[in-house]
């Protein structure tokens, strides 16, 4: 059988194509979420800083923000002195010039196209940690 | 004619092979890009708890909350500043990536090219310009480069300029 040499490629074009857009969404997919994750820790992050800690209020909401960007398993923890076993205090009362950060992990789970033509489920575990100084003086 | 359409199909599987490795290697850039901006601006706004005591006590502008003048000590807001870098980047002493840091290529340290501390007799004596803002608070200025591995290319370094100053924080980055 004498297949046209144009069909060969046209063939690879389509097969090579289908393959970068598959690697494409697999890797687009928890990037996209991971920069947003980022971006929420981030903003309540500097809450911290500016206004000396969290309340229960905004540890609620940041869950709830992460809850619908599709994360589970969301543990936050806000510590202080860069030693995870001395928890920040609630309800904004760590005080000025002390060192805080923020540790938040939470799952992401996706389904992906494999290579096998079928999709599979993929887990991503996102972590983000930030450190400085609490900048606030109304809560000494 | 037989070559020339091997040579067209094998340059297509090359292209795109090497499209999904660039494809990734910039979701990668954009990521490490994000989490160093973060990272370096918390290190330099723990600069602000170094006040100079000694400025503060004669300082004007005290009563006006809007313009109220922050002098910072330089020496003892870098060594805080440098001392939050290695912390939030897991770097050693020398600015090595440890293994538990994000930034994906271990033997290449993360340089600091500017650390600088603009005080209000710093901005007010000259004009103090940077990436086209005019500097008119009391801000710290980071210049650094962050290494970045790429596929088949080894590492590269992203430059990244932050500003951080008394009242509000941006940042701008440069490719």
């Amino acid at each position: 059988m004498n297949i046209p040499p144009s069909l060969i490629i046209l063939s690879l074009v389509v097969l090579f194509l289908t393959l970068f857009f598959v690697v494409g969404i697999n890797e687009s997919l928890p990037a996209f979420v991971k920069t947003e994750y980022d971006s929420i820790c981030n903003r309540y992050f500097s809450n911290i800083i500016i206004n000396g800690g969290l309340t229960s209020t905004d540890i609620t909401n940041l869950k709830n923000e992460l809850t619908q960007l599709g994360l589970s398993n969301i543990n936050i923890n806000i510590f202080m002195d860069g030693d995870i076993n001395t928890p920040a205090p609630p309800d904004r009362k760590i005080e000025w010039g002390r060192r805080a950060t923020l540790l938040v992990t939470a799952d992401y789970e996706y389904e992906s196209v494999s290579f096998n033509g079928g999709k599979k489920s993929s887990k991503h575990t996102l972590k983000y940690e930030n450190s400085s100084t609490v900048l606030s003086l109304d809560n000494d | 004619m037989k070559i020339t359409f091997l040579l067209l199909a094998t340059f297509i599987i090359i292209f795109f092979i090497f499209g999904a490795f660039a494809l990734v290697d910039l979701i990668k850039i954009n990521i490490i890009t994000v989490q160093s901006e973060d990272k370096m601006i918390a290190a330099a706004w723990s600069g602000f708890t170094e006040i100079d005591l000694n400025k503060l006590a004669v300082r004007k502008n005290i009563e006006n909350e809007e313009n109220r003048d922050i002098y910072l000590d330089k020496e003892k807001a870098e060594n805080i500043i440098r001392q939050y870098i290695k912390y939030n980047f897991r770097l050693d002493d020398l600015y090595m990536p440890k293994e538990d840091s994000f930034i994906n290529s271990k033997d290449h340290p993360l340089i600091i090219e500017k650390l600088e501390i603009y005080n209000p007799d710093d901005y007010t004596s000259s004009t103090i310009t940077i990436k086209g803002k005019n500097i008119n608070r009391t801000s710290i200025y980071i210049y650094f480069k962050v290494p970045i591995e790429f596929s088949f290319i080894g590492t590269l370094y992203k430059e990244l300029h932050i500003v951080v100053d008394s009242k509000t924080f941006y940042s701008t980055n440069q490719q």
